[in-house]
């Protein structure tokens, strides 16, 4: 019986392990899988609201008062000379200015009007000229400026590419149309030098221009559309040119002509005597001459410190008009009468 | 039946797989229906709201941005940014926190949603995407392309910036607004999710110098 029994249980033993065991479908749990990863989930409460709309003021406010106040160190003379350096008998401006044997030096008087502590940089400022043109902006070769022996690449410089059958060195409407006025400072009847080194980034000047590319067969076409390049300085050292070439992002804007490392005192008198050769006249733009101070922020410009202040002030105010809302007319956080179903009681 | 229906939900069992095949859900037993539909349809509608809302934003807003620039360049339709930049912006610069988002976000646990059974009326009265949702948006987009724009415009509108540090500078400033959008509306902040969102700034970072530095580039140096 016991072998029997044992007999019968080893059958049903079998039998269990004979029938085949389900392979579970299950899959392999993981965290990330069963989106069981830990969360932080952020509540928009009124205390946090509040809170970090007065953190935005705290912090943008005094960022715009530090900006305006640099703003505001700085002195800039700004003169514009287009029209007043045209004589007024001139009825075609565009003939004139085109007129290469009239000489067209003019004299510029400006008074400073706060002390100006050196450097004082020079710039030249052009309106309404668009550098940010898409067929001028594609207008160069960067290959040829930096590789001599790489001269006769013009691709994309139409159409100031080849001249007699011979490839322009530089090509293109950007080095074409370089700005050729020129000025020179005097301070209260004394000479004043203006540094004209070190006026262009260094990286254009190691990297983009080639110390051994030289100018060739430069602006000897029937129009003049800028500077003519001496040809026995090589592209790395024609500073005018590299900063010409970096091209503007706006209409309107200013180039670094050089530096002045002299202190000017307020009520000084600067005397400018300046080439007028430039042609902004067929298309009404305007050129100016200026002189400024820089500070950390830059030169003279308000907008940023007033956009800081804006931003600044509107927060505070939005904190404040939530405070008031919340004191005023308070709603307990997961009040369940907001819930879908509990609002319209007349419908479902 | 199944393919007449909205959702088409079929059970892959003992009578064989063709509803199977003809469904755009399948699973194993009818007691998995409850969780399909309560919480994995609220989940799934969602999110797909809310992507489909940030998407529309996150393109308009580029190309808005671009769009302002060409009103101050004689509209000849110059790129402010350099052409690989443009491509990377969807590529590297913003897809990875979208995709990120729109997988792990959940507004509300799996527990709670089966609890309140009527808040799957959510999805059913179109309260994720709707006309006026949409056009929300879009008044924000042409906002925010706006403020994009001017605000660095009239930063350096009379100085020596040159076009390509200005398009260094939209891109950085996009990359980091629509990024801090979607910052803003997550519900649930996961690790992944914060590797994702700074990452793809840092990310920009590193692709704008790396760009920058390749000679044969207009923007080199």
């Amino acid at each position: 019986m016991n072998s029997g029994d044992a007999a019968g249980s080893s059958s049903g033993g079998s039998g269990d392990a004979g029938a085949p065991r389900r392979a579970s479908r299950k899959p392999k749990y993981s965290k990330f899988t069963q989106q069981e990863l830990p969360a932080c989930k952020p509540i928009l409460t009124p205390k946090w609201v509040i809170s970090v709309f007065l953190l935005v003021g705290v912090i943008f406010v005094p960022i715009g008062v530090a900006s305006l106040l640099a703003s505001n160190k700085v002195v800039e003379i700004v003169d514009r000379y287009d029209d007043a350096c045209v004589p007024s008998n001139v009825t075609n401006k565009l003939a004139y200015i085109q007129n290469s044997t009239i000489s067209k030096t003019c004299r510029r008087t400006l008074k400073v009007p706060k002390d100006m502590k050196q450097p004082i940089f020079v710039y030249y400022q052009l309106n309404n000229f668009y550098q940010n043109h898409r067929r001028y902006v594609k207008s160069r070769n960067d290959q040829q400026l930096r590789d001599a022996s790489k001269a006769n690449e013009t691709t994309l410089c139409d159409p100031e590419k080849t001249r007699d059958g011979m490839a322009i060195v530089p090509c293109g409407l950007i080095a074409w149309s370089t700005f050729n006025d020129t000025y020179t400072f005097q301070h209260n009847t004394n000479n004043l030098s203006i540094d004209k080194t070190d006026i262009s980034w260094k990286s254009d000047r190691d990297h983009k221009f080639g110390s051994d590319v030289f100018p060739k067969n430069f602006q000897k076409g029937p129009l003049i559309g800028g500077k003519t390049l001496n040809e026995s300085i090589p592209l790395s050292e024609q500073e005018d040119l590299i900063v010409w070439m970096r091209t503007a992002a706006l209409p309107t804007f200013r180039k670094l002509y050089g530096r002045i490392y002299v202190d000017l005192k307020e009520n000084d008198t600067i005397t400018v005597t300046l080439d007028n050769n430039y042609n902004t006249y067929s298309f009404d733009g305007k050129k100016s001459l200026v002189l400024s101070t820089s500070t950390w922020l830059g030169g003279k410009n308000d907008f940023l410190g007033l956009a800081y202040l804006t931003v600044g002030g509107l927060c505070f105010f939005l904190a404040f008009a939530f405070t008031l809302l919340y004191l005023i007319k308070p709603r307990k956080l997961g009040d369940n009468n907001y819930l879908s179903w509990n609002r319209n009681s007349a419908g479902h | 039946m199944i393919q007449m229906a909205d959702v088409g939900v079929g059970i892959c069992g003992q009578e064989g797989r063709q509803a199977v095949m003809a469904s755009d859900f399948a699973m194993g037993q009818f007691c998995f229906l409850k969780r399909l539909l309560l919480v994995h349809g609220h989940w799934n509608y969602q999110r797909m709201a809310y992507m489909i809302l940030y998407n529309f934003y996150r393109n308009a807003v580029f190309v808005l941005m671009l769009f302002w620039y060409i009103l101050h360049t004689a509209y000849s339709a110059t790129l402010a940014l350099t052409d690989w930049s443009s491509v990377f912006y969807s590529l590297i610069y913003t897809s990875v926190p979208t995709v990120v988002v729109g997988i792990l976000d959940k507004d509300l646990s799996h527990n709670t949603l089966l609890y309140y059974p009527r808040l799957y009326e959510a999805g059913l009265r179109n309260e994720g995407y709707n006309m006026t949702l949409f056009w929300i948006t879009m008044l924000d987009t042409l906002w925010q392309s706006l403020v994009l724009f001017y605000v660095p415009f009239f930063t350096y509108n009379i100085s020596t910036m040159d076009i390509w540090s200005m398009g260094s500078l939209w891109t950085i400033a996009v990359v980091i607004l629509v990024n801090i959008h979607l910052a803003m509306d997550i519900q649930r902040w996961v690790l992944i999710t914060h590797l994702a969102i700074w990452g793809s700034i840092a990310a920009t970072f590193l692709c704008m110098v790396l760009i920058d530095s390749i000679p044969i580039f207009p923007n080199y140096g």
